[in-house]
């Protein structure tokens, strides 16, 4: 049983960090090399790893998809520890929407035109900040999304995740607020009456017993304990 | 459509929160003001300081504390008019 909630307890952890780390926003430090649109036909399986078409425009089964491909450091630990390596990285720049994910994004025309102002080579390189959601998977054919492009002088800039960090305080919160609210009102409004229901019930046990006859009570020794 | 959808969603959602939470409160409130009750008047039965608790709970529903519940619904549209304006 321990195990088993163990087991549980992982699994719901797991499913948690996936889907944040999906969803929340991450920083990397990269240069653009070259901006391109390609045509786009999803499946069943990758289609959820894409937005919706531009906000405005007609849903088709397939479209042009406007790609960022850059060069980015390399980090550990989700960014915490930065390295020297380097490696490709091409995001995907489609509008999220009114939806989901709720980052509001109209504006891939624009930050795909950021991007294109931005392109530099490996001997003038031009770093930049690229704020993104999503996952890289090359068997799926998945980018993540880039929501935002931000210059910087050198490619020695650690940016701070500070929604990421009032988000998880925030959710820290709600979490404690959720569990007080769900204690109190087991407290006030499910005890009361299942004790009520178990008083009830003590009661009719207690003249059903009296009605019985011998022999059967005898054989109520033979069976289990009743629950309390 | 889609913002339309966003609307009714998020007004779905801040109203459970809302009710959830303003249940709480008052829950807790009268919980509080029952013991201080039983403090005040040991050894009198319990069924009449329900109208003192009741008149106690009124009191803290006029209470600032209370009335800026409202937060749960302006803090969600504040926050998604400054994920909208910073991300575009």
């Amino acid at each position: 049983m321990r195990r088993l909630r163990i087991a549980f307890r992982t699994i719901i952890f797991l499913i948690l960090f996936a889907f944040f780390h999906y969803l929340l926003p991450q920083h990397d430090v990269a240069r653009v090399t070259s901006t391109e649109v390609i045509r786009a036909d999803f499946s069943w399986y990758n289609r959820m790893f894409y937005a919706q078409a531009d906000s405005g425009a007609a849903e088709l089964s397939n479209r042009d998809l406007r790609l960022i491909n850059t060069v980015r450091k390399r980090s550990f630990l989700l960014g915490f520890i930065p390295r020297d390596a380097e490696r490709v990285m091409v995001f995907r720049n489609e509008d999220t929407g009114w939806i989901w994910p709720p980052y509001f994004k109209f504006d891939s025309s624009d930050l795909q035109a950021e991007a294109a102002a931005v392109v530099s080579t490996a001997a003038e390189p031009q770093w930049v900040v690229i704020t993104h959601y999503g996952w890289r998977n090359r068997f799926f054919t998945v980018f993540p999304n880039a929501v935002g492009i931000r210059p910087i002088e050198g490619p020695n800039v650690y940016p701070i995740p500070w929604f990421n960090i009032f988000f998880f305080i925030f959710l820290v919160f709600g979490w404690a607020l959720a569990r007080a609210m769900w204690r109190q009102f087991r407290e006030r409004k499910i005890d009361p009456v299942l004790e009520d229901v178990s008083d009830a019930a003590a009661r009719v046990g207690d003249e059903v017993a009296d009605r019985r006859g011998r022999i059967s009570q005898w054989l109520d020794t033979w069976r289990s304990k009743p629950r309390r | 459509m889609n913002f339309v959808r966003l609307i009714v969603l998020a007004a779905l959602i801040c109203t459970v929160i809302y009710v959830a939470v303003a249940w709480y409160l008052r829950s807790i409130t009268r919980e509080r003001l029952e013991k201080e009750w039983a403090a005040a008047h040991p050894g009198r039965d319990p069924v009449e300081r329900s109208a003192d608790v009741e008149a106690g709970v009124e009191e803290f529903k006029q209470s600032l504390g209370y009335r800026a519940l409202w937060l749960i619904y302006v803090v969600p549209v504040a926050l998604i008019a400054i994920t909208w304006f910073t991300t575009n």
